[in-house]
């Protein structure tokens, strides 16, 4: 079955990069990077419910550098859309629809994701 | 059906509210709902963050432990199903923007459902084989 023939919304690399749009995209990236978390906590309950060998092994794997870098961008994409979840809210109800607000809220965010990300990686692994 | 006055006039626009149309009169209410979802999965998720990782470095034994606690048991059942029906609402949006055809559209709306509900049940499975 073909695809509907109707036109395509314009390619991103035509529009000049904004704060606005790059948190809306940002938004939709941590989305879907942040729902691959089900299958990884399915495992880790899953892989407990098993027994002792098969929790060891999840940790194993989870605990390697591989593992950690998961967790880290794990842990960034969940503040990302957690704040611009609640930016989508706010814009919603009708605030932070200026430029000068929705720009300002934006940087915000950005740095709020950063500060929540670092420190909660600090306080999880106590600076590893 | 007795409908909570919110349901109805909280978000729906007011001359949608008079005619009686929209959305099949459901569509405020699911937007209200993936927010209350939303809501619930951050509160379990916050909760989640700072205390399931501690486990990442101590062993199987005292994974089980803390599990055996009901209210830790509860709450992880409650941040297991509301995040999990959080990405399915989300990612069902995803879907619906991008793709176009309408058969891997229904398809990958159902593979969605059937594959975190799966995932779902499975991890609430667990979660009561190690509480109880």
């Amino acid at each position: 079955m073909s695809a509907d023939p109707r036109p395509l919304s314009p390619h991103l690399q035509i529009w000049k990069w904004s704060l606005t749009m790059a948190l809306s995209i940002f938004h939709r990236a941590a989305n879907i990077a942040v729902a691959a978390g089900v299958v990884v906590l399915t495992w880790w309950l899953a892989a407990a419910a098993t027994g002792p060998a098969a929790y060891d092994q999840f940790i194993m794997v989870l605990s390697s550098p591989f593992g950690k870098l998961i967790l880290f961008g794990f842990l960034a994409a969940v503040y990302l859309h957690l704040f611009t979840g609640l930016r989508h809210f706010l814009m919603d109800m009708g605030y932070l629809l200026t430029i000068k607000t929705a720009d300002q809220f934006g940087a915000a965010i950005l740095l709020a994701t950063a500060f929540f990300t670092v420190f909660t990686w600090f306080f999880l692994t106590g600076g590893m | 059906m007795m409908k909570m006055k919110w349901q109805y006039d909280r978000f729906t626009n007011p001359m949608a509210r008079a005619r009686g149309l929209g959305s099949l009169q459901r569509g405020s209410h699911h937007w209200f709902m993936h927010r209350v979802v939303a809501l619930v999965s951050f509160l379990t998720l916050i909760w989640g963050i700072f205390t399931l990782p501690t486990f990442l470095n101590i062993s199987y034994a005292g994974f089980s432990d803390w599990l055996a606690n009901p209210v830790n048991a509860v709450l992880l059942m409650l941040l297991v199903v509301s995040n999990f029906y959080h990405a399915v609402l989300n990612l069902t949006e995803v879907i619906e923007d991008y793709v176009a055809c309408k058969f891997s559209k229904l398809t990958m709306l159902i593979c969605l459902r059937v594959g975190v509900f799966v995932c779902g049940a499975l991890a609430v499975f667990s979660i009561l084989k190690i509480a109880i």
